[in-house]
């Protein structure tokens, strides 16, 4: 018997918390740098320490990201009590579908990253994939092989 | 025979795994397993819709592999 599971994600890191280690140490926290830095160059977009709101204020995240088409930024910050991943902008007169595309742009690279890794630690061989599909948008798709 | 997980990732993270050359339930026991390892790279489920697939599409992807596997493994005949 095989079978075929969809799951609804979300990214969350917390296993070095739960060890009681800093979120810093999480084996999540070098994907996500490797996931910004993915997204970054997919939409020709430069790294950031931070963003700036509608009024020019900086705010400091522990990643961001400015594209020609989201010149405020886009920020990604980690809660370091929970490992909760939070996006971070001011879309107040911005181009909302941009912002959204930067988000997900990092939340796939992140998650395809992950489910890699997480293949890889159990053994299995891996290989990536595209696929661009006209309503749904671009896949990846991560092949496990044992 | 190998395994095979093949996972698409969409562009929200939703994420489709398909398991394939699994005997019986062993499926599911590495299904736990690959949840388990997500979770350690920080990819939590919030919800998840399985669909067993039939006897006769386990069997078509049984055989589509056994093939695939005889092809790069060619057995040599005594006489070679």
């Amino acid at each position: 018997m095989s079978h075929i599971t969809t799951l609804k994600t979300k990214i969350k890191l917390e296993t070095a918390l739960l060890a009681g280690h800093e979120v810093e140490e999480d084996p999540g926290w070098e994907l996500l740098d490797q996931a910004v830095k993915t997204a970054a160059a997919e939409l020709g977009g430069e790294l950031t320490t931070g963003i700036r709101d509608y009024y020019g204020r900086r705010l400091r995240c522990d990643w961001g990201m400015v594209t020609p088409d989201s010149p405020r930024g886009v920020g990604v910050k980690i809660s370091r009590d929970s490992g909760q991943v939070t996006f971070v902008y001011d879309a107040y007169g911005c181009d909302e579908r941009a912002i959204q595309r930067i988000c997900d742009t990092i939340v796939q690279s992140y998650t395809s990253l992950a489910v890699a890794a997480a293949l890889r630690s159990l053994n299995y061989a891996v290989e990536f994939e595209e696929e661009s599909h006209p309503v749904d948008g671009r896949k990846i798709l991560v092949r496990g092989v044992l | 025979m190998s395994r095979k997980i093949n996972v698409s990732v969409d562009r929200r993270g939703q994420v489709k795994t398909d398991f394939v050359g699994f005997p019986g339930e062993d499926c599911f026991d590495e299904a736990d397993n690959l949840l388990r390892a997500l979770r350690h790279f920080g990819v939590q489920v919030v919800s998840a819709d399985t669909v067993r697939k039939s006897a006769s599409q386990t069997e078509a992807e049984r055989a589509g592999l056994a093939d695939i596997e005889r092809r790069r493994n060619p057995v040599k005949s005594s006489g070679d």
